[in-house]
């Protein structure tokens, strides 16, 4: 029984999966087409960075591709997309930081976060209030982040994260909590005075 | 209840996921802790600071939905921006090696005076099959009648001494004929040389006009025969022509083909090295 438009929008997604896993392509480009802006805006967010979003968009859609038929139950098919699309935020993480570490130079997200640190009142006046908060979003504790961005950006609730995450719905709430209580503690610290509208 | 336990209810209520009656009692607290409250306006306040960043606007890439396997979709995903350029890439290549062989060899077109070259190197007319203008044809056509004129008073003055001929024996004959009456009386009357003159005139006005009729029939044979062979020449000529023109398409056609295949062949080179140097 499907009542709202995300409902029909996830029916939509379960008959498209289905004939996705029968073969047809075609149906697997539309299910691209119908995810592909949700996943690239957790990415973007994750990352704050629109060419690492890209890429692990990508990389999602071809695991997806590469993984439909272990989809048993096509209804979870939401929140197996997202768990994949973590993974893949986390093993891109793990890619960049690697190559941090090779790197002599700091990467230009650990530059920017310094000016935030050091010269706020220069930052402040230089970005918008969007950006800093999607810098001092990507901060946090990669567990921390997950939990808010699937909270507060794709409106999932504490039952769905997890589900998604494999979590009980008390750590979720606990670290969605202490995921806003530390971006808190980092604009304070950082001595930004944001108004919002 | 512990703190680790409010601070789950206060993240329940921020996200309005309690029930009403829930709802009610934890405001209820609420009202009797500052703290706590404080504590909520916050998270209240963080939310916001949170809200401030937007979904960004993003096409997804756009995908070739050909024969798919699970490789080729996956290659496909990772050689995306090639793969979207490529056809793009391929005639551009095209393109610039037809212009730059063609630069090299002088490849012409042209389209000059109703005729259609098509040649490498400069152009050499002299070799070609010519071809006539309005005038030239005319020249053509009065040369000929010229000529056909040349051969018809030929003909005239043959037939005409054949008739001089033929008449000169006629005339002997009759003479002959005669002679023996004119010689039997020896004395011609008037009435029979006017018979005499009267059946030469008549003769030779039949010969002429059978002399006339034969050739004007002569003359249209011959002309009709002259404009038929005409006309199945210029149209042998177009003919070939077309012939000619068809081929160089073709050839054209082949070499467009060629070194679209060997650019295709080059770019799955270069995306195969790069995706061995990335693996």
């Amino acid at each position: 029984m499907v009542e709202t438009l995300r409902d029909i929008a996830l029916y939509h997604s379960e008959c498209l999966v289905e004939k996705s896993q029968k073969g047809d392509n075609h149906a697997f480009g539309k299910l691209v087409g119908l995810w592909f802006k949700r996943i690239y805006n957790v990415a973007l967010k994750y990352f704050g960075d629109h060419d690492l979003a890209m890429e692990v968009t990508q990389r999602t859609f071809i695991s997806v591709y590469n993984n439909l038929d272990s989809i048993k139950d096509v209804k979870s098919f939401k929140y197996w997309l997202y768990k994949v699309a973590i993974n893949q935020c986390h093993e891109e993480e793990r890619r960049q930081k690697r190559k941090t570490w090779f790197s002599i130079f700091q990467s230009d997200d650990a530059k920017r976060m310094e000016e935030i640190n050091f010269q706020p009142e220069k930052e402040f006046q230089r970005k918008e209030t969007e950006e800093i908060m999607s810098n001092i979003l990507k901060t946090l504790p990669e567990e921390q982040k997950v939990v808010i961005i699937m909270k507060e950006y794709e409106g999932m609730k504490f039952r769905e994260i997890a589900v998604t995450l494999g979590i009980s719905e008390n750590t979720a709430k606990s670290r969605l909590y202490y995921g806003l209580k530390s971006l808190r503690k980092t604009i304070e610290n950082s001595g930004l005075n944001l108004e919002y509208k | 209840m512990g703190t680790e336990d409010f601070n789950k209810e206060l993240i329940t209520y921020l996200y309005d996921e309690m029930s009403t009656e829930e709802r009610q009692q934890f405001e209820i607290a609420m009202e009797n802790n500052p703290e706590l409250k404080r504590e909520f306006e916050n998270l209240r306040e963080m939310r916001k600071g949170l809200a401030q960043i937007q979904d960004k606007e993003v096409m997804e890439p756009f995908f070739l939905w050909g024969k798919q396997n699970s490789d080729s979709w996956a290659s496909m995903f990772k050689r995306k921006n090639l793969l979207m350029f490529k056809p793009f890439i391929a005639v551009a290549a095209s393109l610039v090696i037809v212009l730059l062989i063609g630069y090299l060899t002088n490849f012409t077109i042209t389209y000059q005076d109703q005729s259609l070259y098509i040649g490498f190197n400069k152009t050499n007319t002299k070799g070609m099959e010519t071809t006539y203008s309005q005038e030239q044809v005319a020249a053509m056509i009065n040369a000929e009648i010229a000529k056909n004129n040349t051969y018809i008073f030929s003909k005239l003055t043959e037939t005409e001494n054949n008739i001089d001929t033929r008449f000169a024996s006629l005339e002997d004959k009759q003479n002959s004929q005669m002679i023996p009456s004119f010689a039997a009386s020896d004395v011609v009357t008037k009435k029979e040389l006017d018979i005499f003159l009267s059946n030469v005139r008549s003769n030779n006005l039949k010969v002429l006009q059978t002399y006339l009729q034969s050739s004007s029939v002569q003359q249209q044979d011959y002309f009709q025969a002259v404009l038929t062979e005409f006309s199945d020449y210029m149209e042998n000529q177009r003919e070939e022509d077309l012939r000619l023109i068809r081929r160089s398409l073709i050839t054209l056609q082949e070499n467009q083909q060629t070194q679209k295949e060997e650019t295709d062949q080059m770019l799955a080179s270069i995306l195969t090295t790069v995706n061995d140097q990335n693996n």
